[in-house]
């Protein structure tokens, strides 16, 4: 089937403009499967970390969200260890009028932000609630760890 | 109009009586609505008995008017349009009391969260172009705004669809009253997934955070439309969305409303309504049986929300004339197709389960579930050693065994100890020794749980087993009946056939009172009250095996009017002995007659 216009057309901004921070790149020869990075925000335990992620638009897309998980370990209240993301508008808060763009900007922001009132992986929700410093640490040797390039 | 209305319920017609004066006069414009309701009136079941609880069954239709006759209430007292009303009450589960208190704390408030925008008294769907429409973004609570939104207009002015970017010039936008705009094509997929896909009934506006949902006519335009769109699919797609659009919304109604269920059966639509038991507390007392009054397989493919019953026995006109099979479904096939859609009102089991009520019964398929083939394995491949009690199995070499944990040694075959046996290592001979003989019974005590279950499970299942059978055999003597009609035009033998359905369809009830009088006996306490339904228990099993028997008997030309008259006969003892254990058991319910060997929700704890 050929390619709606709504990807290609993302995906040329995508290319020619990029946020800062993001890279999204599709494969060639599946148009709907983009090689992602996120640079960890600065502030953040994953400060000058390297993140691989793959983001895949469904069929249904933009009416489904896009399926997006991280490749790169990382410790993270609402990111589980198959790279799985807990992020609402990937879930029942997703709308048409976000874009690959949003989405990635949004999962950076996860990074800055981590919510361990709403977690994917418990321990470490559990961890970052008794012990923010100590696991914040835990996420800065992680990140030094895995995703230091 | 609406005080007499019986359905509503009863606490709000109360608090709103001064309010129901003031809708008399309004009511004159939705009566025609409340005519259709007329048509669903009760249709009066034929003798009801003491251990049935009234309902009644309501079609989709009928359950749409309930609807409307609420937004009608809503519309009234808070003087919006029909619309708002009913996003209104679809937003707080169609709760009216809640509603109408938080509405008079802040309506504004509750107008935005119900995705409504302003209490206009036409909000009808907008379709205005993005041009022109003062975009107001309402309130959200939304997460972090990552990027600005695209533009939807270009320099030029020509309209660019946020959602597909779709440029073709003379694109025009549509959208809710925030303006958000987005191509027709977009509107009808976006919906249809949510429909579709999503099985849910408020779309809200595509735009990220825009909580406005959007209205019925609007979802109704979008999706009509888009069925004409050839890219949208085949034709009337969109209709059937709709269709399915409204049976969600009468859906989450009825799951809001504590005296409705749906019927579970697959591909129906009706709704029974049965107010005796609706709220838990009542589960302790009554079994609330209902049926939907639809008999047979309703086909899933129908998308038409009337679904016309199957057809009634088919009655052969013209004396000698032959059952002709291609206009008359066989009897058989429509005992098993023309079953009645029965159902528990007061939990999940979709089948009748009385005389033991949905505590108790829920108990009794959990324990099904987990224990019974583990239990049956248990039993015919284990045994337990005789000094500590592990369960062993044997699973090859000789009869000398050795327990594992406490090493005691004894023959497999008597149980005795081993020493016991000499130089007869493999073969066991030794059955009356003493020491076997006291090492089987410590084994049955502890086998005794287990046996006592597997009794009850046993014959639980064998009456479903049961009557599955007497289904099959039924459908062989008939064709033999209708056989011997052809060949020996005997025409009263139509007739006939009639009389052996009838008997099947009671023993088939009976089978599964008595299926669920097991799971009962299970649980209750020991005493004369148990006895005396063990009493009536044997009593119904036994004069339902003897009209089993009855019915497997040959047939012959010769002997069909004694059979017919015996069978009949049978029936209708059999008929009353099944009243009797369900009229007994419904009436200990009430009494609180009935003690439990375990504890069960809603009842006392076992005494011990």
């Amino acid at each position: 089937m050929a390619l709606p216009k709504r990807i290609i057309k993302e995906t040329e901004r995508l290319v020619a403009d990029p946020a800062p921070g993001i890279t999204a790149a599709p494969h060639e020869d599946n148009l709907r499967y983009f090689d992602v990075t996120i640079q960890g925000p600065d502030g953040s335990p994953f400060q000058q970390g390297i993140f691989k992620l793959e983001l895949f638009l469904p069929e249904e897309y933009p009416m489904a969200p896009p399926k997006v998980r991280f490749l790169t370990k990382i410790y993270h209240p609402n990111i589980d260890k198959l790279g799985r993301i807990c992020l609402d508008i990937l879930k029942d808060k997703w709308s048409p009028a976000l874009q690959i763009r949003t989405v990635l900007l949004s999962v950076q922001a996860l990074l800055s932000a981590p919510n361990p009132d709403d977690p994917l992986a418990p321990d470490v929700a559990k961890h970052y609630k008794e012990d923010e410093k100590g696991a914040m640490g835990v996420s800065r040797e992680w990140t030094a760890l895995y995703a230091s390039g | 109009m609406s005080s007499d209305y019986e359905f509503s319920d009863e606490e709000v017609d109360n608090v709103f009586d001064d309010d129901d004066m003031d809708m008399q006069d309004q009511d004159s414009d939705a009566d025609s609505g409340m005519d259709i309701l007329d048509d669903f009136k009760p249709t009066t079941t034929t003798t009801r008995k003491a251990y049935d609880l009234p309902y009644e069954s309501l079609t989709q239709s009928a359950v749409e008017a309930l609807m409307a006759a609420d937004v009608e209430h809503i519309r009234g007292i808070f003087g919006v349009d029909a619309s708002t009303a009913s996003l209104l009450l679809r937003h707080l589960n169609w709760n009216k009391e809640k509603l109408i208190e938080k509405y008079m704390d802040g309506a504004s408030a509750m107008l935005v969260a119900a995705g409504v925008t302003m209490p206009e008294p036409e909000p009808a769907p907008s379709t205005t172009s993005t041009r022109g429409a003062g975009a107001i973004r309402r309130p959200t609570r939304k997460t972090k705004q990552a990027s600005p939104a695209p533009t939807s207009k270009k320099d030029d002015g020509a309209f660019v669809c946020p959602i597909c970017f779709d440029d073709t010039p003379g694109l025009t936008a549509l959208a809710l009253d925030c303006g958000h705009g987005a191509c027709g094509a977009c509107w009808g997929a976006y919906v249809r997934a949510k429909i579709r896909d999503e099985g849910e009934h408020a779309c809200r506006c595509m735009a990220e955070g825009c909580a406005l949902v959007a209205p019925d006519v609007f979802i109704k335009d979008v999706l009509l439309a888009s069925s004409e769109d050839d890219a949208m699919g085949e034709d009337g797609e969109g209709a059937a969305t709709y269709v399915r659009f409204q049976e969600l919304l009468v859906r989450h109604f009825v799951a809001c409303t504590n005296h409705l269920k749906f019927c579970p059966h697959p591909g129906c639509t009706n709704t029974v309504s049965c107010p005796g038991a609706a709220g838990r507390s009542v589960l302790t007392t009554i079994v609330p049986t209902v049926s939907c009054g639809v008999r047979g397989v309703v086909s899933s493919i129908s998308t038409s929300s009337t679904i016309a019953p199957s057809p009634a026995p088919a009655t052969v006109a013209g004396g000698k004339k032959p059952i002709s099979r291609t206009n008359s479904m066989s009897a058989s096939q429509e005992l098993a197709r023309g079953k009645e859609h029965k159902f528990c009102f007061g939990c999940p089991i979709d089948s009748d389960h009385r005389p033991v009520v949905c505590g108790v019964a829920a108990l009794w398929l959990k324990k099904c579930r987990d224990d019974s083939e583990t239990a049956n394995w248990i039993k015919s491949n284990t045994k337990e050693c005789a000094k500590c009690m592990s369960t062993i199995e044997k699973n090859g070499g000789c009869n000398h065994m050795t327990c594992k944990k406490c090493k005691h040694e004894f023959c497999w075959v008597c149980m005795g100890p081993w020493s016991e046996h000499g130089t007869a290592w493999y073969s066991c001979n030794r059955y009356d020794e003493k020491g076997g003989i006291d090492a089987r019974d410590s084994q049955s005590k502890s086998r005794a749980s287990l046996e006592r279950y597997l009794h009850y499970y046993n014959r639980w299942a064998n009456h479903e087993q049961s009557a599955k059978l007497a289904l099959d055999l039924f459908s062989k003597t008939e064709k033999k009946m209708e056989e011997m009609q052809v060949t020996s035009a005997l025409t009263w033998i139509e007739v006939g056939v009639q009389f052996m359905k009838k008997a099947v369809e009671e023993v088939d009830k009976c089978r599964m009172t008595l299926k669920w009088t097991y799971a009962m006996a299970y649980y209750l306490a020991k005493g004369n009250q148990k006895d005396l339904f063990e009493d009536n228990q044997r009593d119904l099993e036994k004069a339902v095996e003897d009209l089993s028997e009855l019915l497997e008997s040959p047939i012959e030309p010769e002997n069909i009017p004694t059979l017919r008259q015996k069978v009949t006969d049978k029936t209708v003892y059999v008929q009353k002995r099944n009243t009797i254990v369900l009229e007994d058991t419904a009436d200990g319910f009430l009494e609180d007659r009935w003690s439990w060997n375990v504890s069960v929700d809603g009842f006392d704890a076992p005494e011990e």
